[in-house]
């Protein structure tokens, strides 16, 4: 169904905006709203209409849109919300409509004689940057466009805006005209918009500052996170999962599994009482050999199962110089590996590190990342002033040694491989067995559905009292059991219901959960 | 001059403009003030006249400009462009005042441009004179960067005695005469209507508004002579605010203003910072509060206006009375001096709005802000009088800043030249002012959830200039201005963009800003802001927090109330305690003790004392807590640091104290990575949460002894030897020597600390582990409340959120500095005493324990101050110097308990070694001595192992291993005894004849 409506404003969106604005003279203060809504209906109602738009991506960079004023989608993350608001001139001569790029310029003689300080209206500028760690297949899910082999952007500008360096990406300045809407994002919400792509100066006060891509946006979605997913029986799908990333993997180990399945489960709960996922460190993870690839075989894995999902195979060389936490230089917001969507997997490898002096950046950068595992925060420096944000990163380590150098997790398991399975965790992507399209669907849904029931997962009464015995007894026979040992159980039982579609801890979820945590235990010495 | 002016008198009739002040005893023309005299200058008709007469040629004015014109020209209905003054004198044909030529009018007006040097018959001057359409002059022309007045009054257009006095001295060749021979009393009537005053009322009316200028000054007037603090008390009490009582009636019946004027002129400042709330406060003047926020750069003029008229009305009231200081010559020169001056009216305290409020119809609005400054620029020159010459004539042009913008002349305004394009600037004729760009972000408590902070810009001018630097927060009075950006300066091209920017009229340093930080660690009195006049006359920023509490919009000012309230509740200590950490359950007394710590006493240093102010006295209170491992120490540890100010969290395994570098090493045993990272002590002003301290390798810990006491860090490194200030309080956390706690042996020999450590902390708890049925159970619901309900229950009962409590906190660190009341300090004393008395008091023990030393004095103040700060209280009282004895009793009871007699000993932190432990050394050395003298080991000595066993045999109690090699080294140390071999083989022989 493609309507008039939709190929005029694919075609012009310019004109439709004009035809709008000549609809609504008189009511200058709303029409951004007005227009806002227009666009909407048209696209954003459903998938089918959205994807009639033009995706602004890696694949399509700015520079391929040889058109001016296109009509693009930008399905993108918030990076800084801190420029200055613009303001324009909404009404011009000859009742033409101002913003949205519109005569940007014009001669002198063309200003309007007498301009009403009512006239001006603000424009919500910020900086969008490609979802950092969104998986491939998530990306075709989304621009179910197909590629047409166009290449991509070799050097977009203002890398340092993106959180991972030297990735391939797209960065754009987006003018939301729409404010009321434009006040609720936020740093790392994941938005798509539409709107007319066209090239301007970043800062228009300074003629020397560099052009780059602007993005008038017509209307914006925020992805919401949690795309709810029918619960079917999922349940099956666990074992086969745990298998399945066991064998390809963690060289067969079904107990390192399940836990990366409960580790994978997680997400932040409450934040008064801090319930926020655990981290897991992976330890006895052996480091690569010299013919192996450099990425383990879990990297392929979960970046085909995740959404969102992201690698940092730390080094001396790169804490020491990269950024983990956003930084503000010079009034610009320079990004860090951590600014990353909400529902983002982080794997942080250590065996790539080696002996040597880590300075105060890299220490920096280790706490930041601490800081994100104890508390789902991040701070982002300012001059004179630090500002933290909210996270909600699943973190998991890969170490060589018995636990982690640089972070204290959650979770320790040690990995035990079955020997015939050792060239399991370091193999190159096309070696993996992938299963069909039908059961990866599945395995996704099931990590999508167990995430979100996450959220939801209970204890009953009964269940609590049971818990309460169960601690009272455990302390009289063994004095060394604390209070951390219960808070830590706690948690297990509650992501393992999680994992296993559960509403609420049973006393059954509580028992298995404790004989999991021994299993661990016993492997750690 | 002759004639004493009359302080009331009645020139000014209702209609009579602006500023006819009442001592307006000058000449005719003098007393035509603002409207009339640019009839009079422009007149082609009298061209004497055009020589502005007598405007304070002395005033040694460097830029010179008739700026009177445009409320006449106004009146004529001509059409004013935003600049009148200019147009008519550099557009002839606009108007019908314009000189034909400047020919003409060049010889004789021309000395009055060119400043001090009053003969130049030659038209070619090396220094490109001015011509003379330039040169008509006007006094020091109060010319704001701040304020792109529209209109332009001139500065003074008033007369004094005084002035004409100079005046006439200084150019009576200008001076058409009458103002010298008419005297002063019988001008005004005579002269005001004689004026020609054809311009109809609107004249006094602000540009395309209803407001009325003259009624406006009329009432600016009034206010500043007529504003009493009462008003204010009155207003504020309307509106809920509490109010500081007056010490007197009188006191609430000064005239404010006057007495801030006086003080203008004893000090030679020359800003009035204008507290506009007052203005809203005194009644007939409720409507120039609105005024004044919607039309600033008409209103404020005016103001500087009055204000000048009245400095000099009040001078010379003053001389009249012959107040000190203003007697005959004396006063003479003040008035002298005032009327060279410019004055500024800077208004402030408007409700501060967020930054991202602003929008577009805030234009040429006056508005308030707060925020941080991240960056300012270095003075820069800014142009306000550009100066021109014609290439072709030479006839030259100033031409002044108009709304940020200078225009160049397109062609030279001599009639008989009118060149086109030949008008080229002349730069050191320019004149310049200072001016500064700042960079002002948004505050975290204003930035919404989850977006980065916006930031503006800010331009400052002159006096303002480099008051506030990066780091300062501030808030700051402005006009917002939005002007159209061009694509290119180059070209005319212009984008419909527009950028915003704000012209600051006053800055406010917020004290309360550097929250977090403990004040008296700055320096005093290091920024000022220039200006003369506060809110009141003391309290200034106290009062202002509550001004701006009253908007009730500012987050931050909401929770302050909501501070203040939490502060008068009854059950505060409690809850505060409980609060902290409330996810570990009880230790009540533990957590009451960091409370404290939080809260901090106040810093004192002694003035009497050497340079620099003397000695410092800490006021930080360092707890350390012992004890089993799994007794959520850690999690206290990990809690603290998130809401101490400028927390720092440190685990004292392979930390070094200073420096922020750590290294990545593989441990020498498991062959593992291992991280070494820094303590840093470096949390100056806050918290240092330290885990693990019983791990840190002694050379930092030695760092340690300085830090908590000294409260520096000396640091030798590469050849660079510094003391870097550490003002912080140390949270330690520690576990026993054997993991567990050993209930039998004294605290010093259960943590493998230097007791001089150990008694720098001023509180010592011990954490013990005891596995109790019921307390489980408890202990389990906690948790399990904690963990798995729904809504998580924290507890049972109210809690504050963590960022209230850290703002709990961080408020009374930053507001709160009590001082001992007398009461407090006779109980502090009596505590002492009993403290100290309880080993002395004891009869049944022969020898004297010593149970409270000087530091433990130190520290019943510093915890009495804690509470005291933490009930919010100005002074300490009785009640916090009990629960601060309370409290070390407590921590005393746990610490300094000799396991052996069950008695209080600070000896045992202060030297390790407790008395009774001194009494069994000594007792073990004298049967060791007997058994070396008498018996077996005659002359051979005896093994090291046969004595110890003899030993225990003879004793009722177990002999300690340590405690033994202890008493042996001792004794080898005086030379009784010597010890050969080793290990096993030792053998203990006594020295002869020793």
């Amino acid at each position: 169904m493609v309507s008039a409506f939709l190929i005029d404003a694919i075609n012009n969106p310019t004109k439709v905006v004009q035809e709008l604005y000549e609809e609504h003279t008189g009511n200058i203060d709303h029409f951004p709203a007005v227009v806002a809504r227009h666009f909407s209906d048209v696209f954003l109602n459903s998938d089918d209409t959205l994807r009639e738009v033009l995706p602004l991506d890696v694949n399509h960079p700015p520079e391929s849109f040889t058109h001016n004023r296109s009509l693009v989608r930008f399905h993108g993350m918030v990076q800084d919300t801190s420029s200055s608001p613009e303001m324009y001139l909404a009404s011009l001569n000859e009742n033409k409509c101002g913003g949205w790029g519109i005569s940007q310029n014009m001669p002198a003689s063309e200003w309007p004689s007498s301009f009403d300080y009512c006239d001006l209206k603000e424009a919500t500028a910020l900086w969008a940057v490609t979802v950092p760690g969104q998986t491939d297949w998530r990306t075709e899910e989304l621009t179910a466009h197909s590629h047409c082999g166009s290449s991509s952007s070799q050097n977009a500008p203002q890398p340092h805006k993106f959180p991972v360096p030297n990735a391939p990406h797209i960065g754009v300045q987006v003018k939301i005209y729409d404010n009321e809407a434009a006040q609720s994002l936020k740093a790392t919400d994941v938005v798509t918009f539409i709107g007319i792509l066209t090239s301007e100066s970043l800062d228009s006060e300074d003629v020397s500052s560099p052009v780059v891509p602007s993005l008038h946006v017509l209307c914006h979605k925020v992805q919401s996170t949690g795309d709810a997913s029918p619960r079917e029986e999922l349940a099956t799908v666990r074992d086969n999962l745990i298998k399945w990333i066991a064998d390809e993997a963690l060289g067969g180990d079904e107990v390192a599994a399940q836990w990366l399945v409960l580790e994978l489960s997680a997400k932040v709960y409450t934040r008064t009482t801090p319930l926020l996922p655990p981290s897991l460190t992976l330890s006895r993870f052996p480091s690569p050999t010299a013919s192996s690839p450099a990425l383990p075989t879990l990297h392929h894995v979960l970046s085909d199962l995740l959404p969102q999902y992201l690698t940092v195979p730390l080094s001396l060389d790169l804490l020491n110089k990269e950024n983990f936490s956003p930084e503000s230089k010079d009034e610009d917001l320079h990004s860090g590996y951590l600014q990353v969507p909400r529902g983002t997997t982080l794997l942080l490898t250590e065996n790539g590190v080696q002996e040597g002096k880590l300075v105060e950046k890299g220490i920096m950068n280790i706490r930041a990342v601490q800081e994100v595992m104890d508390a789902q925060t991040l701070e982002y420096s300012f001059p004179f002033s630090k500002f933290s944000f909210p996270t909600d990163i699943v973190t998991i380590v890969l170490c060589d040694g018995r636990k982690s150098a640089f972070f204290q997790t959650g979770f320790t398991v040690p990995l035990e491989m079955k020997p015939s399975l050792k060239d399991n965790l370091y193999k190159p992507r096309d070696q993996i067995k992938i299963p069909d399209t039908v059961k990866l669907a599945a395995y996704r849904s099931f990590l999508a559905a167990a995430k979100q029931c996450f959220g939801t997962v209970q204890v009953a009464e009964e269940t609590s009292k049971h818990i309460q015995e169960d601690f009272v007894r455990q302390r009289q026979e063994d004095p060394s059991i604390t209070a951390d040992n219960l808070i830590h159980l706690m948690k297990v039982a509650r992501l393992l219901a999680a994992s296993m579609l559960e509403r609420e801890v049973t006393v059954d979820i509580w028992e298995t959960s404790k004989r999991l945590d021994a299993s661990r235990r016993k492997r750690s010495p | 001059m002759s004639s004493p002016p009359r302080v009331d008198f009645p020139t000014s009739d209702i209609d009579d403009i602006e500023m006819d002040g009442p001592p307006q005893d000058g000449t005719i023309d003098q007393s035509l003030s603002i409207a009339p005299p640019p009839q009079r200058l422009f007149l082609p008709g009298t061209p004497s006249a055009a020589g502005t007469p007598a405007r304070q040629r002395y005033a040694n004015s460097v830029s010179v400009t008739p700026m009177s014109g445009i409320p006449a020209r106004r009146a004529l209905g001509l059409s004013t462009p935003r600049r009148a003054p200019r147009t008519p004198l550099f557009a002839p044909g606009s108007s019908p005042l314009a000189f034909p030529s400047s020919s003409p009018a060049k010889t004789p007006r021309r000395r009055v441009a060119i400043d001090s040097d009053p003969t130049f018959p030659d038209s070619e001057p090396l220094a490109f004179p001015s011509s003379p359409t330039a040169a008509l002059a006007t006094p020091v022309k109060n010319r704001r960067g701040d304020i792109h007045s529209s209109l332009s009054l001139t500065p003074t257009a008033r007369r004094s005695r005084r002035g004409d006095y100079n005046n006439d001295l200084n150019d009576n060749l200008n001076s058409d005469g009458t103002h010298l021979s008419i005297p002063a009393s019988s001008a005004p009537h005579l002269s005001a209507p004689a004026a020609p005053s054809d311009e109809p009322d609107e004249i006094r009316a602000i540009w395309g508004t209803t407001v009325n200028l003259a009624e406006t000054m009329k009432l600016f007037r009034d206010f500043l002579r007529g504003f009493k603090p009462k008003y204010r008390a009155i207003h504020d009490r309307q509106e809920n605010i509490r109010t500081r009582a007056f010490a007197t009636p009188d006191e609430g019946e000064v005239v404010l203003y006057e007495t801030y004027m006086r003080r203008i002129r004893q000090t030679g400042e020359t800003n009035l910072n204008l507290d506009m709330i007052n203005l809203l406060s005194y009644p007939p003047c409720k409507k120039l509060f609105a005024q004044l926020q919607k039309y600033p750069q008409e209103v404020v003029p005016a103001m500087d206006q009055i204000l000048k008229d009245l400095m000099l009305e009040l001078a010379d009231e003053d001389q009249q009375v012959g107040m000190d200081g203003m007697q005959g010559d004396q006063g003479d020169e003040e008035i002298a001096d005032i009327m060279g001056k410019v004055y500024k009216v800077r208004p402030f305290g408007l409700t501060a709005v967020n930054m991202r409020d602003l929008n577009p119809s805030d234009t040429d609005k006056l508005i308030s802000i707060k925020g941080l400054v991240i960056r300012a620029t270095p003075v820069i020159p800014d142009m306000k009088v550009a100066f021109f010459r014609c290439l072709t004539c030479s006839h030259t042009v100033q031409v002044e800043i108009d709304r940020g913008k200078i225009e160049e002349p397109a062609r030279c305004p001599r009639d008989v030249c009118g060149t086109v394009g030949t008008m080229s600037l002349v730069h050191n004729r320019c004149e310049f002012a200072d001016r500064q760009v700042i960079r002002l972000q948004e505050t975290p408590d204003a930035v919404p959830d989850g977006q980065t902070p916006h930031t503006v810009s800010l331009s400052v001018y002159d006096e303002l200039v480099d008051v506030c630097k990066p780091g300062d927060r501030v808030v700051v009075t402005g006009i917002y201005r939005s002007v159209p950006v061009r694509v290119n300066p180059r070209q005319r091209t212009m984008k419909s963009l527009f950028k915003t920017y704000l012209d600051v009229v006053h800055v406010r340093l917020s004290t309360g800003g550097t929250l977090g930080l403990d004040r008296s660690t700055r320096p005093a009195g290091g920024d000022k802001v220039p200006g003369i006049g506060g809110v009141g006359d003391s309290a200034d920023d106290q009062e202002l927090e509550e001004q701006i509490a009253q908007g009730g919009l500012t987050r931050k000012a909401e929770l302050e109330a909501k501070l203040i309230d939490l502060s008068r509740r009854h059950d505060l200590y409690d809850l505060l305690a409980r609060s902290l950490a409330p996810s570990i359950w009880e230790m009540d007394d533990v957590k009451k003790g960091i409370l404290l710590q939080l809260f901090g006493g106040t810093n004192k240093s002694i003035a009497r004392g050497g340079g620099g102010g003397g000695p410092r006295y800490r006021g930080d209170i360092n707890v350390l807590l012992v004890g089993d491992p799994g007794t959520s120490k850690s999690q206290i540890l990990q809690y603290v640091h998130k809401i101490a100010p400028r927390g720092v969290y440190a685990s004292g395994k392979g930390s070094s104290a200073v420096g922020l570098t750590a290294y990545v090493t593989r441990d020498p045993d498991s062959k593992q990575l291992v991280l070494e990272s820094g303590a840093l002590v470096l949390s100056d002003g806050g918290v240092c949460c330290i885990d693990e301290f019983d791990k840190m390798s002694d050379a930092t810990r030695s760092v340690l002894h300085e830090v908590m006491e000294q409260q520096t860090v000396s640091i030798a490194k590469a050849g660079i030897i510094t003391t870097l200030n550490a003002r912080t309080s140390i949270l330690a956390a520690a576990n026993p020597v054997e993991s567990k706690y050993n209930v039998d042996l004294p605290i010093t020999r259960n943590i493998d600390l230097p007791p001089t450590l150990i008694s720098r902390f001023d509180l010592l708890y011990l954490v013990l582990d005891q596995v109790d049925e019921t307390l489980d159970r408890k202990l389990a619901q906690h948790l399990v409340g904690l963990y798995l309900e729904d809504a998580p229950n924290t507890g049972g009962y109210d809690v504050l959120p963590l960022d209230e409590l850290s703002a709990y906190i961080d408020y009374a660190r930053t507001n709160i500095h009590p001082v001992l009341s007398s009461e407090a300090s006779d109980e502090l004393v009596a505590s002492y005493v009993s403290l100290r008395s309880i080993g002395a008091s004891d009869p049944r023990s022969s020898e004297k324990r010593i149970t409270a030393t000087t530091r433990q004095l130190e520290s019943m103040i510093r915890l009495s101050e804690a509470h005291a700060r933490m009930r919010f209280a100005a002074h300490v009282e009785l009640q916090d110097v009990q629960e601060a004895c309370r409290l070390m009793r407590e921590a005393i009871r746990t610490s300094a308990m000799d396991p052996r007699t069950g008695k209080i000993d600070m000896g045992l932190l202060n030297t390790g070694t407790g008395v009774g432990q001194r009494k069994m050394q000594d007792d073990m050395r004298r049967e060791l001595l007997t058994m070396l003298d008498g018996g077996a080991g005659k002359g051979k000595g005896l093994k090291w192992g046969e004595a110890m066993k003899r030993l225990a045999d003879q004793s009722s109690i177990r002999v300690d291993a340590a405690e033994f090699s202890e008493v042996i080294k001792a004794m080898v140390n005086e030379g009784v005894l010597t010890v050969v071999g080793e290990r096993d083989k030792r053998m203990i022989r006594r020295v002869e004849g020793a």
